[in-house]
């Protein structure tokens, strides 16, 4: 059938909604950061799983002190060969053109190690849109899982922060009790967990009044 | 080779020869990882782009260098 009307005049929004857009803004401050574990209204992302018009909320990763543990590790990987210097009589034991190349192989774990775990830390993401909730999994070198739910199927949100790290750095996890498929969505040691849920409920109202004004996507 | 070279060829330096193959197939396998690594990085970088994507591919790419570059010094010293 042609089309006998076209409007390009976008559909009016209610003070309802425009008093939630306004609630959105003032949780936090907008964030630029790439390497943010919170971002808030991050401008320049675009992530596989969204289509045009939905637009990024938010997006988490582990809090960085949950990484303090690697990067000793990296830190004693990188120091150890020192230490190696100190057995006696090395070398009439290994040549050293085979400690040279035992040094190198070395650094080139440690690269491999420090590369993996940044990777690990930086694309294994929780992105909160205007109308669903992702969770990004890179679990090994090869292996990719996406799990997304829609804003309307969340049935109940639980933060959960304990232990003297979690409330001293202020993060946690929050947990998303949703009617998909997947029951349970759970955002692990993301910051500012409060401040997640908050978020999680005022999308879920915006959800809820453009059901009713009839603006669904 | 002579039969005083077969007599002189002791186990010593036979468990050196052995050490020397295992050596270069392990960094050619790492090779192999390496590769994966940077395929995986691409990948990683589709999903979500975030504005950081340039010191991460580099990162990637610098590691396999390193293990080529760990390679051939192997081949050469050993």
């Amino acid at each position: 059938m042609p089309e006998v009307y076209s409007s390009s005049h976008k559909p009016h929004k209610s003070h309802q909604t425009q008093e939630v857009e306004k609630k959105l803004h003032s949780i936090a401050k907008p964030s630029k950061n790439a390497m943010s574990a919170f971002s808030y209204f991050p401008p320049h992302v675009k992530f596989v799983g969204t289509d045009n018009q939905e637009k990024i909320i938010l997006l988490l990763r582990r809090h960085p002190i949950t990484t303090i543990p690697t990067i000793f590790t990296a830190f004693f990987m990188v120091i150890a060969p020192i230490f190696v210097g100190f057995i006696p009589d090395i070398a009439t034991y290994i040549p050293v053109n085979y400690q040279l190349v035992a040094m190198l192989f070395w650094y080139m774990i440690t690269l491999a190690f420090i590369i993996e775990q940044f990777l690990n830390w930086f694309f294994n993401v929780h992105i909160i849109t205007d109308e669903r909730v992702f969770d990004v999994d890179f679990t090994h070198l090869v292996h990719r899982e996406i799990t997304d739910a829609n804003i309307d199927q969340i049935q109940d949100v639980t933060t959960q922060m304990s232990g003297v790290l979690h409330t001293t750095f202020n993060y946690g996890n929050v947990i998303i009790q949703t009617a998909a498929q997947i029951p349970q969505i759970e955002y692990t040691a993301v910051p500012n967990p409060d401040k997640v849920a908050q978020v999680l409920r005022e999308l879920r109202v915006q959800e809820e009044i453009e059901k009713i004004e009839g603006r669904v996507r | 080779m002579n039969l005083e070279d077969l007599t002189s060829f002791n186990l010593a330096q036979g468990v050196w020869y052995g050490m020397e193959a295992l050596v270069i197939v392990g960094l050619s396998l790492y090779i192999i990882f390496a590769f994966v690594v940077v395929r995986q990085v691409n990948q990683m970088t589709d999903t979500l782009e975030v504005g950081f994507e340039g010191p991460i591919r580099f990162a990637a790419w610098l590691h396999f260098l390193f293990a080529l570059a760990t390679l051939g010094v192997a081949i050469m010293i050993l």
